[in-house]
């Protein structure tokens, strides 16, 4: 066993030595100024629903930052190199089941502690030994799936994530100890099975579209917003100015309106509504900013996934003042985390649709149609779904913009590579 | 005699795409040619025999063991050498040479032999990402051949080496077709290659076409 998990250990050290020692060196200063006595207090004191966006937060926040270490030890070349030598499946998973064990070290040792379930403490020693041992099964499954789904669709990795996530916030919110540790098992030892076989390649060659690593997406996201700065910044300073004159307003109607609350409705729909037209509509020309470009853009960025992600992106940071306002406007609501939510909501439709309408209008575009009546007709749209249904109106009409966006992709992509030469056949398709 | 190499139904895939699709070979010994145009999964075909990359389908039998089910006995008559080193570049060759003689349970001493032919002994105690690429091609040849396994695969093996290096393969290659052992070389450009084979696999579109070749 030595033989094989000296190398590997040496090899991970070698190589993520830097992160491995600023974590450590960032660890300690943590521990030095937030001590876990005063945390402990901290989550003592705290009310389950204020605790579990932390815990929840955090433990996201771990598995993400320790993901290329888990990737370095399951698969990359090297180790599967090592794999064509007689060495058996178990003495695979002894391997790397130690890896994975040292590696997540700390959360055991927080689940052991009585850190989660989010609902209440772990109240005897068994049920905290129980938590250790379904969060062992638990983050030993997403590890060693992680990388077994290395190579499939991101439609699939990001499904399989989600429910993941939903899966395990679930389980931490009913906290059942030996429902959780009978469910996570089930997915631990298909893990322990999986490492008996060789896992994919880390690089492998993609047939289908690549793997949208979060880094190109920020990367176009970032090209979008500079070329707006660039060359569209007078409109951008303007559309930053009348968000914020969008925000001091609801933040006045809200701080002194307090008699009159059919006013302060009105008050705040319209500061809404300026707000989202301006977030809109500065999203839609940053786009065009872009658009001189997609010639050394396509080349760069050929996925459409990356393509469709920097876009969104772009668009929640233009649209992030409409946030502020929102939080401003719910926040004199008795239920902060709700407030915050609504305003997740409110940006998450704004984007959804700002993308939307970026792509429709890179299809009219390129047919020489008007698109302004488009724009109005969809914030019409969002402004009546809002008014109508609220919250979940908004939430279910960015979901529909998104989809429809997406879907919407294929044919702007079809219509920017074909339209000079094909316009017929363009315009059948659309039609 | 079992033969050497048995390959049954087997699909892989990589990233996604079907890279080999219902391979059925058998392979007898002598030396077998694999040839294919770029991409078409030869190195593919390599590295599933080698059992690195996981089979959606299908089984791998070397000498007698199935290399899912007692993947220990069929890979210590297994020896590889891949097209570009793989192998953990901080360690020292000697040491790299030695835990492979420990794991295919061989006499480390002729495997040490043969690296001194090829590679001074400072060299041998160098890490092996400190090596140039001929002296990493030596190296791992010399571990391919380490333990006398009954199935040599061979990707590219004319790849970076020098003339030292060329004679040492054609010499292998003669000793282990003498022996009656098996040997399978992927090539891009079989032309060059001075041995007649005694067969021939043609990878193209995801499948293997084998031609035996008289002698």
């Amino acid at each position: 066993m030595r033989a094989v998990l000296a190398p590997i250990a040496a090899d991970v050290r070698r190589r993520q030595g830097l992160g491995i020692a600023a974590a450590l060196a960032f660890g300690q200063w943590m521990i030095r100024s937030h001590p876990p006595w005063y945390l402990r207090e901290l989550a003592y004191l705290a009310t389950p629903e204020e605790r579990a966006p932390w815990i929840v937060g955090a433990l996201t926040a771990v598995l993400l930052a320790s993901r290329s270490l888990a990737r370095r030890l399951l698969c990359t070349r090297e180790v599967r190199h090592l794999r064509h030598l007689p060495i058996s499946a178990w003495m695979w998973r002894w391997v790397h089941g130690t890896q994975l064990l040292t590696l997540d070290l700390p959360l055991h040792a927080a689940a052991l502690y009585g850190a989660w379930p989010l609902m209440a403490g772990a109240r005897t020693r068994l049920d905290a030994i129980g938590w250790m041992i379904a969060t062992i099964a638990a983050l030993f499954a997403v590890r060693v799936l992680g990388c077994a789904l290395i190579d499939r669709r991101a439609i699939v990795r990001l499904t399989i994530g989600t429910a993941t996530i939903a899966a395990a916030i679930m389980l931490l919110v009913v906290a059942n100890v030996w429902l959780a540790v009978a469910i996570t098992s089930m997915p631990a030892a298909f893990a322990i099975e999986r490492l008996g076989r060789p896992l994919p390649e880390l690089r492998g060659r993609m047939g289908t579209p690549t793997v949208p690593l979060p880094h190109p997406i920020v990367a176009r996201a970032w090209l979008q917003l500079s070329c707006t700065w660039h060359r569209d910044r007078v409109h951008l300073m303007l559309s930053i100015a009348i968000q914020t004159s969008a925000i001091e307003l609801g933040a006045l109607a809200a701080a002194h309106v307090t008699d009159a609350p059919d006013e302060l409705h009105w008050v705040v729909l319209l500061a809404s509504c300026c707000a989202s037209a301006m977030a809109l509509w500065t999203a839609v020309r940053s786009e065009r900013a872009l658009a001189d470009d997609r010639w050394l853009l396509d080349p760069l960025i050929g996925a459409r996934a990356i393509d469709l992600g920097g876009r969104m992106i772009a668009a929640a940071v233009l649209t992030l003042p409409l946030l502020v306002v929102t939080i401003a406007m719910l926040g004199r609501h008795p239920v902060p985390v709700l407030a915050f939510g609504c305003a997740l909501a409110g940006v998450a439709w704004c984007s959804a649709v700002a993308v939307e309408l970026v792509t429709r209008a890179e299809v009219r575009r390129t047919l020489r149609q008007p698109q302004m009546w488009a724009l109005v007709l969809r914030i019409a749209i969002g402004i009546a779904a809002a008014l109508a249904f609220g919250v979940p109106g908004l939430l279910v009409h960015a979901m529909l913009a998104a989809w429809v966006a997406a879907r919407r992709w294929e044919l702007a992509d079809l219509t920017r590579r074909r339209f000079a030469r094909l316009p017929g056949e363009i315009e059948a398709a659309v039609s | 005699m079992t033969d050497a190499l048995v390959v049954h139904d087997v699909v892989v895939r990589r990233g996604g795409r079907t890279v080999l699709d219902g391979i059925d070979l058998v392979a007898a010994p002598g030396l077998v040619l694999l040839t294919g145009s770029n991409g078409s999964g030869k190195s593919t075909l390599m590295l599933a025999i080698a059992g690195v990359v996981p089979l959606v389908r299908g089984s791998i039998v070397i000498d007698g063991h199935d290399l899912t089910q007692h993947g220990v006995a069929a890979k210590r008559q297994l020896g590889w050498l891949p097209e570009r080193n793989d192998a953990l570049e901080h360690l020292v060759a000697r040491q790299w040479l030695a835990a492979v003689a420990s794991l295919r349970r061989a006499p480390l001493a002729p495997s040490l032999a043969l690296a001194h032919e090829l590679l001074d002994d400072t060299v041998l105690d160098r890490p092996i990402g400190a090596l140039s690429a001929g002296q990493r091609r030596k190296l791992a040849l010399v571990v391919a051949c380490c333990g006398e396994p009954r199935l040599l695969l061979l990707d590219e093996p004319t790849n970076a080496l020098d003339s030292d290096g060329l004679a040492l393969l054609d010499r292998t290659i003669h000793g282990w077709r003498a022996a009656g052992r098996t040997i399978v070389c992927a090539l891009h450009r079989p032309e060059r290659f001075d041995h007649t084979p005694d067969a021939q696999w043609h990878v193209d579109g995801g499948r293997v076409h084998a031609t035996l070749i008289p002698t």
